[in-house]
């Protein structure tokens, strides 16, 4: 056996004329003569010729090249089944949207606001057991802005700004909720009053069951 | 039509074969090729890769080679999918695989995909390689190539080392410390090399992380490097034939 770096001499192999390689597979000789002759006319010169494929017959190496650009793209394409749902799923699941309590309607616990007040907007929270991927469940308060709609309804703002989230306080004295980093105004039923917010305040579906007050899904504003 | 009524954006070079090529038979993927041939020549070297003739002979056996480095890309492919969410600390890493396993969509499927892998890599490796020691591909010219593959089996079964550490449960840690006491029996050197391998006279956190470090960026470059090399050779010298 010759271990040495000859080629083989086989004067069939149509690439290795003169020592060059001239002529890619995709492209062949009839290919590269079938220009000027198919410029006006049907093609003359290969007969066997499945119309709208560039004219060119399928020669063996033509369908080796094909057959290879396929697998590679079959195997592509399961590798992308396979790695993009993990890399995508997470980020376009459901928020979290149990029922939880915020407080007692008429007679608040110790330490809780009183929501009583017909009328009457109060700071409060809740608190759910937050999921976060591989960390261990842990406990997330979060703050709201509860109004008393009277005849038992009640309003659940989210307390942050729906311009680009910043903790939003509640003036007393105009009755309106300010953002301090922008200047955003809304009024108590949540609207915009001033200010760059593309829309009114973000609030959590409310119910009330055995005298407790609820939330559960947070909805976006003017929807 | 005259030639100039052509529409401008339609290459045209006098004499150029594939400028002749354009012609209204031809698809839009085919023209944008054209187009892209004619500015960076790209099927000229293409086609001497490509068109390289095999000598008589080859056989399946010759396959070894490619589906070692198919599991690789595999390997790769996975494993940054997993770098997402896989994270290299004794706090968590244990956590986070399971939570792949157990929460991430399709993330049970990827795992066992680097996993098997991995393991088809390594029994690809051995029967690339006695292919090649049976047929004697190893011998002049080509010994260079052969010493390049002897540092990518290194490299493969330190892949499979560190890697076998990540998941951070009980048998990862007792493997890995059964590994790095084998290491340590190495006459003179052995405590100094186990030592570096540990990050320290015990098995912890500086380990994995260095294990995750050597697993994700030292250990690939080192293999694509070699990889590129082992290619190049065999285009430069050809196939051996076989016997």
């Amino acid at each position: 056996m010759d271990p040495s770096l000859s080629l083989p001499k086989r004067g069939a192999s149509p690439v290795d004329e003169g020592g060059a390689h001239r002529v890619f597979a995709m492209s062949t000789q009839e290919g590269l003569q079938e220009g000027p002759q198919t410029a006006g006319a049907p093609d003359a010169t290969c007969r066997d010729v499945a119309p709208g494929d560039a004219g060119r017959p399928i020669t063996r190496s033509r369908f080796l090249v094909w057959t290879a650009g396929v697998a590679v793209g079959v195997v592509a394409a399961t590798l992308g089944a396979v790695t993009l749902p993990p890399l995508v799923a997470p980020a376009v699941r459901d928020q979290d949207a149990e029922w939880t309590p915020v407080g007692n309607v008429e007679v608040p616990e110790p330490g809780q606001p009183d929501l009583s007040a017909i009328g009457a907007v109060v700071a409060s929270s809740f608190t759910r057991t937050i999921t976060d991927a591989y960390m261990p469940p842990r406990e997330q308060k979060t703050p709201v802005f509860v109004r008393n709609d009277g005849e038992g309804r009640f309003t659940v703002f989210d307390a942050r700004c729906t311009h680009l989230g910043c903790p939003l306080a509640w003036s007393w004295v105009d009755r309106e909720f300010l953002c301090a980093c922008h200047g955003a105004v809304f009024d108590e039923r949540g609207d915009v009053v001033e200010g760059p917010p593309p829309r009114p305040l973000d609030r959590y579906e409310s119910k009330v069951e055995a005298g407790v007050l609820y939330v559960g899904r947070l909805e976006e504003g003017g929807s | 039509m005259s030639p100039a009524a052509e529409p401008s954006r339609r290459p045209k070079r006098a004499g150029d074969p594939a400028a002749a090529a354009v012609s209204p038979h031809r698809g839009r993927v085919a023209r944008i090729a054209d187009g892209l041939d004619e500015r960076l020549d790209l099927r000229r070297p293409l086609a001497a890769v490509l068109d390289k003739p095999l000598p008589e002979g080859i056989t399946w056996l010759h396959c070894f080679g490619g589906m070692t480095f198919f599991a690789f890309v595999v390997l790769a492919v996975t494993g940054v999918a997993l770098a997402f969410y896989y994270v290299p600390s004794p706090d968590h890493a244990r956590a986070s695989v399971a939570w792949i396993e157990g929460s991430l969509p399709l993330g049970s499927l990827l795992r066992n995909l680097h996993r098997w892998s991995a393991y088809a890599m390594v029994a690809l490796v051995v029967c690339h390689m006695v292919r090649v020691f049976v047929h004697g591909a190893y011998r002049k010219p080509r010994e260079l190539n052969w010493v390049v593959g002897v540092v990518m089996l290194l490299v493969v079964l330190s892949f499979g080392f560190t890697g076998y550490l990540l998941p951070w449960d009980q048998k990862a840690y007792w493997a890995t410390n059964v590994g790095i006491n084998m290491a340590d029996s190495v006459p003179l050197a052995g405590p100094l090399i186990a030592d570096l391998l540990r990050g320290g006279p015990e098995l912890g956190a500086v380990t994995l992380l260095r294990f995750y470090a050597a697993h994700v960026f030292v250990l690939p470059a080192v293999l694509i490097f070699s990889l590129v090399l082992h290619f190049a050779m065999v285009r430069r010298q050809g196939i051996a034939r076989p016997l």
